[in-house]
C-alpha cells in the first residue's frame, strides 16, 4: 500500500527539465542584466571621466587667469550631453569658481563627495540617480582646482529597461521552447519505463506471457533483456512447479499408506489421503486444518520425534504406540520427511500400523530364542564328542587340531580313541552331510557307530583295519538311516579319513572316503588319495571295499588329515576356492615348524584368504607328528 | 597401563599377538611370554601381570588348567583365552567367569582391541 500520491515520472521529468531550464534561464537573464548594467555604468563613467579630463585641461589657463566667465562658458558646452545635469569648478577651499547650471542640490552632492574623498584626487560617486566624476586640475605639478561633473543615470536606466524587456521576452520564449522540448525529450526516457511498467503490471496480474521487444542500444536494452530472461525463467519454473505438483499429487494418490502433509509454518494438516482418514477414523474435512495432536498422540510423547526432526530434518521409521483421538491404540511406524507442497514448506508423514507384525516379531523372537538355545545346547552336546587332545599327546610327538564348525554346530567331527594296551589309537576326521544342525545330527550317529566299533575292537584281538571300519560305517549308516531303500527320503552319510596307529609296532594304517591324507617324510610331500566312494549314502555300495594304506612311520613323519572345508573355502581376489595346490605349497613352507606354529599358520592363512567371504563349510584339520 | 603375559605354545602365535597389541593405541607392556601353562604360571607369580592371554591347547598345562590356577592366586585378574577348537563345553565352563574373555582363533583384531580397551578402562576405574 502506498501512502504517497502517485505522480507520473513523465510529469516529474517534465517538471525537472522545465525547472532546470527556468532556473538556468533566470540566472542567465540576471547575469546578463547585471553585466549590461555594469557595462553601461562603466561606459558612462568612462565617458564622463574623459570629458572631465579634457575639459579640465582646457580650463587650466582660464582658471590661472581667474577668468570665471570663460570658465562658465566652457562649462556650458556640457549641454551637448543631455545626461549632464550640472558641473562645478571648485577651488581648493571648496568655493565655486565656475558652474554649469549651479543647482544647490548638485552642489551639495559634489561637496558631500569631498567629505569622503580628497579634493586633490580623482574620485567617482555613483548612486541610483547620479554619477559624479571629480577630476583635479593640475598645472604642472601644482593643483589649481577640481572639476566635478554631475550626470544623471537616466541613460543607464533607459538602456537597462530596454535590456530588461528584451531579456524577459527571450526568457519566456525560451521557457516555452524548453517545455516543448522537455515534453519531447522525456518521452525518450519514459517510454521504455512505461513499457516496463506495463509489462510488470501484467506479471503482477499473473500474466507471464509478456515480453518486451525493443531494439534499443542503451541500458534499457539490458533491462529489457533481463526482464525477458526473468519472464522465461519464471515461465519455466512455473511449468516445473506445475509438473512437480502434478507428480506429487500423483504419487500421493498412489501411496497405499496413511499420509498426512503438515504445514511447517501453520502447523496444521494440509493434506490427508483416504488411508489416513480410514486409520484415524476422521473425514477429510475434519482433518484438514487440524493439528496432528488433534488426530493422534504418541504414548512416549512428541519430544523424541521432534528432537529427531530438529537434529536430522527428518525421521526414518520411528516406532511408538499411537493413540488416536477416537480412542484406538496401535503400534505404529512413523516416517517424516520435508516436502514442498503447494509452494509451502511442509512435512509429509506416513504411518503404518504394525501391531500384528510386532506380535509376530515377538513370536519369532521367542522361537528364535528357543531355537538358539536349543542349538547352543546342541553345541554343548556336540562338543562332548570332541576328544581330549591330551590323549592324543600320548601317542603323537606333536599335534594340532583345528575344529571350526561353520555354525554353532556342524557336520565335521574328529574322533580319537585309545584302543588296546596304550599302544593303539584311532583317529578319524569325519565330514558328515551338510553342516549346521542336520550335519550335527549325523555326527551323533557317527559317534554312536564309532563307539560300537571301538568297543568291539577293545574287547577282541582283531587286527584293526581302517578300511573295514569305513565299511562298517557304510553299512551301519545306511541301515540306521533306512537308506538301504533307494526310495528313502533321507540321504545322509559322510566323507572322511580313518587312521590307525600302533606306536609300539610303529604301524600306521589309513583309509579314506574321498578326502586325501597328506604327509611329509624325508622332506617330501606324499598324498594318499581317498577312495572315490562316500560312506553311508543311499548310492553307496554296501559291499564296497575301501582301500587300506600302510605307511612306514619308522622315520619322523608329519600327517595332515583334513575335511575339505579348508581347501574348498572361497576367497582371494577372484573369490575362488583355496585349493589343494595352495595347501601343498603352504605345507612345503611350514612342515618343519612346530605343530603349534603350523596350526597358527593354517589359521592365519585361512582367515587371510577368506577375507570378507562367508565361511563355506565346517573346517577340521588335524596335524600330528610321529 | 596393561601389563600383559602372553602364553601360547606357538611362537608364531605369540609374535602375532604381540604385534597386534602393539598396533593398538593402548598403553601396555608385554612383560612376558610363555610357551606352556607351567611356564606361564611361573611367570605369573614373578611378573605380576594384570592381563593374561593364553591358548587352551598347550603341552604340560593347558589353558583351562592355567586359568584355574591363576584364579586361585588372583580372583579378578582379566584373562583372555584363545582356542582353535570351538569347544562349546569349554566355553560354557568358562562363561561364569566374568573377568574371562573367549576368542576363537584366528584372533579377530577388532575383538581383541575391544577387550583390551575394556580391560584398560576397568583398571583405570579401579585405580
Amino acid at each position: 500500500m502506498r501512502n504517497k500520491k502517485f505522480i507520473s515520472i513523465s510529469k516529474k521529468l517534465i517538471f525537472a527539465l522545465g525547472f532546470s531550464a527556468v532556473v538556468a534561464l533566470f540566472l542567465s537573464t540576471i547575469a546578463i542584466f547585471i553585466y549590461t548594467f555594469n557595462a553601461e555604468k562603466e561606459n558612462e563613467i568612462q565617458s564622463l571621466s574623459q570629458i572631465t579630463k579634457i575639459m579640465g585641461q582646457n580650463l587650466i589657463a582660464t582658471i590661472e587667469f581667474d577668468d570665471s566667465e570663460n570658465a562658465n562658458n566652457t562649462l556650458d558646452n556640457l549641454k551637448l550631453d543631455k545626461t549632464v545635469e550640472d558641473a562645478f569648478i571648485f577651488k581648493e577651499d571648496k568655493s565655486v569658481f565656475a558652474s554649469y547650471r549651479y543647482n544647490d542640490v548638485s552642489k551639495k552632492l559634489a561637496l558631500r563627495m569631498y567629505k569622503k574623498n580628497d579634493i586633490h584626487k580623482y574620485s567617482e560617486y555613483i548612486d541610483l540617480k547620479h554619477i559624479i566624476i571629480s577630476n583635479p586640475i593640475v598645472f604642472g605639478d601644482r593643483y589649481i582646482a577640481t572639476l566635478s561633473i554631475i550626470s544623471s543615470t537616466n541613460k543607464i536606466k533607459k538602456t537597462i529597461t530596454e535590456q530588461f524587456f528584451v531579456l524577459t521576452m527571450v526568457f519566456f520564449i525560451s521557457i516555452i521552447i524548453v517545455l516543448i522540448l522537455a515534453l519531447k525529450i522525456q518521452k525518450i526516457f519514459t517510454a521504455p519505463i512505461f513499457r516496463m511498467k506495463d509489462a510488470m503490471l501484467n506479471v503482477s496480474n499473473n500474466n507471464y506471457n509478456v515480453h518486451i521487444n525493443d531494439t534499443r542500444n542503451d541500458e534499457f536494452s539490458i533491462l529489457f533483456d533481463g526482464f525477458n530472461s526473468m519472464i522465461d525463467t519464471i515461465q519455466e519454473r512455473t511449468a516445473e512447479l506445475k509438473n512437480e505438483k502434478a507428480n506429487i499429487e500423483h504419487i500421493l494418490s498412489n501411496i497405499l499408506l496413511p499420509v498426512f502433509i503438515t504445514s511447517i509454518k501453520k502447523r496444521t494438516i494440509v493434506y490427508s489421503n483416504k488411508f489416513a482418514q480410514k486409520l484415524y477414523e476422521k473425514s477429510e474435512s475434519d482433518i484438514l486444518g487440524s493439528a496432528i495432536d488433534d488426530i493422534y498422540t504418541l504414548s512416549n510423547g512428541p519430544d523424541d520425534i521432534i528432537e529427531l526432526i530438529n537434529k536430522h530434518g527428518k525421521v526414518f521409521v520411528y516406532e511408538d504406540e499411537i493413540i488416536t483421538n477416537t480412542g484406538k491404540k496401535f503400534t505404529g511406524l512413523i516416517s517424516v520427511s520435508p516436502i514442498n507442497y503447494n509452494n509451502e514448506d511442509c512435512y509429509i508423514g506416513m504411518s503404518v500400523d504394525i501391531t500384528k507384525q510386532k506380535v509376530l516379531e515377538n513370536e519369532i523372537r521367542e522361537i528364535h530364542k528357543h531355537t538358539r538355545e536349543s542349538i547352543e545346547y546342541a553345541s554343548l552336546i556336540q562338543s562332548a564328542l570332541v576328544p581330549d587332545n591330551d590323549d592324543m599327546r600320548k601317542y603323537f610327538k606333536d599335534q594340532f587340531v583345528i575344529w571350526h564348525p561353520k555354525d554353532l554346530v556342524g557336520g565335521d567331527i574328529y574322533l580319537f580313541e585309545e584302543l588296546r594296551n596304550n599302544n593303539e589309537c584311532l583317529l578319524m576326521v569325519i565330514d558328515c552331510t551338510g553342516h549346521g544342525v542336520p550335519g550335527a545330527f549325523v555326527t551323533m550317529l557317527v559317534k554312536a557307530i564309532e563307539r560300537q566299533i571301538v568297543a568291539k575292537i577293545k574287547y577282541s584281538d582283531e587286527i584293526v583295519s581302517p578300511a573295514k571300519i569305513l565299511s562298517i560305517f557304510n553299512s551301519s549308516m545306511r541301515h540306521l538311516l533306512k537308506q538301504e531303500n533307494k526310495k528313502s527320503i533321507s540321504n545322509s552319510g559322510f566323507d572322511g579319513q580313518v587312521v590307525y596307529y600302533n606306536k609300539k609296532d610303529k604301524i600306521l594304517k589309513c583309509a579314506s572316503a574321498r578326502n586325501e591324507i597328506f604327509y611329509y617324510q624325508d622332506d617330501e610331500l606324499k598324498t594318499i588319495k581317498g577312495d572315490r566312494h562316500s560312506v553311508g549314502y543311499k548310492d553307496s555300495d554296501v559291499n564296497y571295499q575301501f582301500t587300506e594304506h600302510i605307511i612306514d612311520v619308522s622315520k619322523e613323519t608329519t600327517f595332515y588329515v583334513s575335511s575339505d572345508g579348508y581347501w574348498d573355502q572361497n576367497g582371494g581376489e577372484k573369490g575362488l576356492p583355496y585349493g589343494k595346490k595352495r595347501l601343498k605349497k603352504m605345507l612345503a613352507e611350514i612342515h618343519k615348524e612346530s605343530m603349534a606354529d603350523q596350526q597358527e599358520e593354517f589359521l592365519y592363512t585361512f582367515e587371510a584368504y577368506k577375507g570378507n567371504h562367508i565361511a563355506n563349510d565346517d573346517v577340521t584339520v588335524v596335524g600330528f607328528k610321529i | 597401563m596393561l601389563r600383559i603375559l602372553v602364553t601360547d605354545d606357538s611362537k608364531l602365535a605369540r609374535k602375532r599377538i604381540v604385534q597386534t597389541i602393539e598396533s593398538f593405541n593402548i598403553s601396555h607392556e608385554i612383560i612376558g611370554q610363555a610357551s606352556d601353562g607351567e611356564e606361564a604360571l611361573l611367570l605369573f607369580n614373578t611378573l605380576k601381570p594384570n592381563l593374561v592371554i593364553t591358548d587352551i591347547e598347550m603341552p604340560k598345562m593347558n589353558g583351562v588348567e592355567l586359568t584355574g590356577k591363576i584364579r586361585e592366586i588372583e580372583k579378578d585378574i582379566n584373562i583372555i583365552v584363545v582356542s582353535s577348537i570351538a569347544n562349546a563345553q569349554i566355553q560354557q565352563s568358562l562363561k561364569a567367569d566374568t573377568s574371562l574373555f573367549f576368542i576363537k582363533k584366528p584372533i579377530s583384531i577388532k575383538l581383541l582391541e575391544m577387550i583390551l580397551l575394556r580391560v584398560e578402562r576397568e583398571l583405570m576405574d579401579a585405580t
